[in-house]
């Protein structure tokens, strides 16, 4: 009886919380399978690479100062 | 355009794979990598940024056929009339000829664009980045696809960004770019069209406003006394933007430029250069497109050795399109007012051969009318 009343006490709480935190079965699924989901839908990693690779980048010339005028 | 971070650029929205078509395909089946490398450098090894570029058959096509069978025939993704237009002027020595095509390839076409750089992403051509984290668009945004690259001259006219020229009609009617220019414009028709008017798919004013000749429209008289003499714009235009001589070139590192001289606003009629069953008007609005005998000279002298061959002042659709125009304000706005048209004094001496065929005698100014 204990046990039934405190499902009902905490059943909501729990229901409403996979509704809104929980990602949808699909997402899961598709980030277990490959990196390249898990890697680009996560903005601190991708933060941390672009940050890597603007170090890399960054005696790369940009676009030519001698543009004038509009294209 | 708010620029996109780095990161921003390239992150992939969750959802993505709740989209039933899309997102059910692995992204090596487009992109290429090895999905299953957690070594980020080792898993880009063969990547391929935009899939759909320069062919779309494989990725796009597999299940888009109907549409990317036709894609080497799309505007946007060949440029097509630049090396028609380019051919028309270049220089008949082989060797010239192929430093020009060279020096085409290298700049203007380099703003091309492709299924994935208007549906997916911005075009690279703007420095790239995903759109809506990789969510697939049906229609191409406006301000991040269309008018990040066709920007100078018709996202100012459309917008009302030219100092004392008002927004478009349309815009203040909230029409977005894909409105007009359709689906079927855009993907191409399997034609080689020299140029963007050809295509058949291309809007027409008439398309919409197909009742201006009836008997009851307002402004019938006008309309029917113009019909297939004038361009819709000579009477509905504003002002719009012109550019002159544009150079092309590489700096000390290597990195290629461009140089145009100022642009100025004006607004031109003149003789039509495209004119056939299609576009019988006599007179159209004309722009002037930066081109110039020395434009690629950086990269060979004398390349564009028959520049005469077509006019510099080109046919015009300026997209700031209003009802009311000081032109078409009375008959006599027009009717008799040289200023309005492509005079030879309103040409530079060099390239007054080039434009023969575009400038208006003065006898051929309409004549001012009894009112």
């Amino acid at each position: 009886m204990e046990r039934i009343q405190l499902f009902r006490a905490i059943g909501p709480v729990i229901a409403v919380c996979l509704l809104f935190f929980s990602q949808p079965v699909i997402v899961q699924a598709a980030e277990g399978e490959n990196h390249c989901f898990s890697c680009h839908t996560n903005p601190r990693k991708l933060i941390q690479i672009t940050r890597e690779l603007s170090k890399l980048d960054k005696n790369k010339p940009g676009a030519s100062k001698e543009t004038k005028g509009e294209g | 355009m708010t620029p996109l971070a780095p990161h921003e650029k390239i992150y992939v929205d969750s959802e993505f794979a709740e989209d039933e078509n899309h997102g059910e395909m692995g992204c090596e089946e487009c992109h290429g990598g090895d999905p299953n490398e957690p070594d980020w450098k080792k898993a880009h090894i063969g990547v391929v940024k935009d899939p759909s570029y320069p062919d779309p058959t494989d990725t796009c096509g597999a299940c888009h056929e109907d549409i990317a069978e036709h894609y080497k025939s799309s505007l946007h993704i060949s440029l097509a009339p630049f090396k028609k237009i380019i051919d028309a002027r270049a220089s008949e020595d082989p060797a010239v000829y192929e430093k020009v095509d060279a020096a085409r390839q290298a700049h203007c076409t380099a703003c091309h664009s492709s299924c994935g750089q208007c549906h997916v992403s911005r075009p690279e051509a703007v420095e790239g980045g995903l759109l809506e984290s990789h969510l697939f668009q049906r229609r191409p945004p406006m301000h991040t696809v269309c008018t990040a690259c066709h920007g100078s001259r018709i996202e100012k006219e459309y917008m009302g960004k030219n100092k004392g020229i008002p927004p478009d009609v349309h815009k203040k009617k909230y029409f977005k770019c894909s409105k007009c220019h359709t689906a079927d414009e855009m993907h191409g028709d399997g034609n080689d069209y020299a140029n963007r008017y050809e295509v058949e798919n291309a809007p027409k004013c008439l398309d919409c406003h197909e009742t201006i000749y009836a008997e009851d429209a307002e402004n019938q008289e006008q309309h029917q006394q113009h019909k297939d003499r004038l361009s819709c714009q000579v009477c509905h235009a504003m002002p719009y933007k012109n550019c002159t001589s544009c150079h092309v070139g590489k700096d000390k590192q290597g990195l290629k430029y461009f140089k145009t001289q100022g642009s100025t606003m004006d607004f031109k009629i003149g003789l039509n250069p495209l004119q056939s069953e299609r576009r019988p008007e006599k007179y159209v609005t004309l722009r002037h497109v930066p081109v110039d005998p020395d434009s690629f000279k950086f990269y060979v002298e004398n390349g564009l050795a028959r520049f005469d061959a077509l006019p510099t002042w080109k046919m015009a659709t300026p997209h700031n399109i209003q009802r009311k125009t000081p032109q078409n304000a009375s008959c006599n706005a027009c009717h008799g007012e040289a200023s309005l048209f492509l005079l030879e004094k309103d040409v530079v001496p060099k390239y007054l051969n080039a434009n023969r065929t575009v400038i208006v005698a003065k006898d051929q100014v309409p004549a001012k009318v009894a009112q």
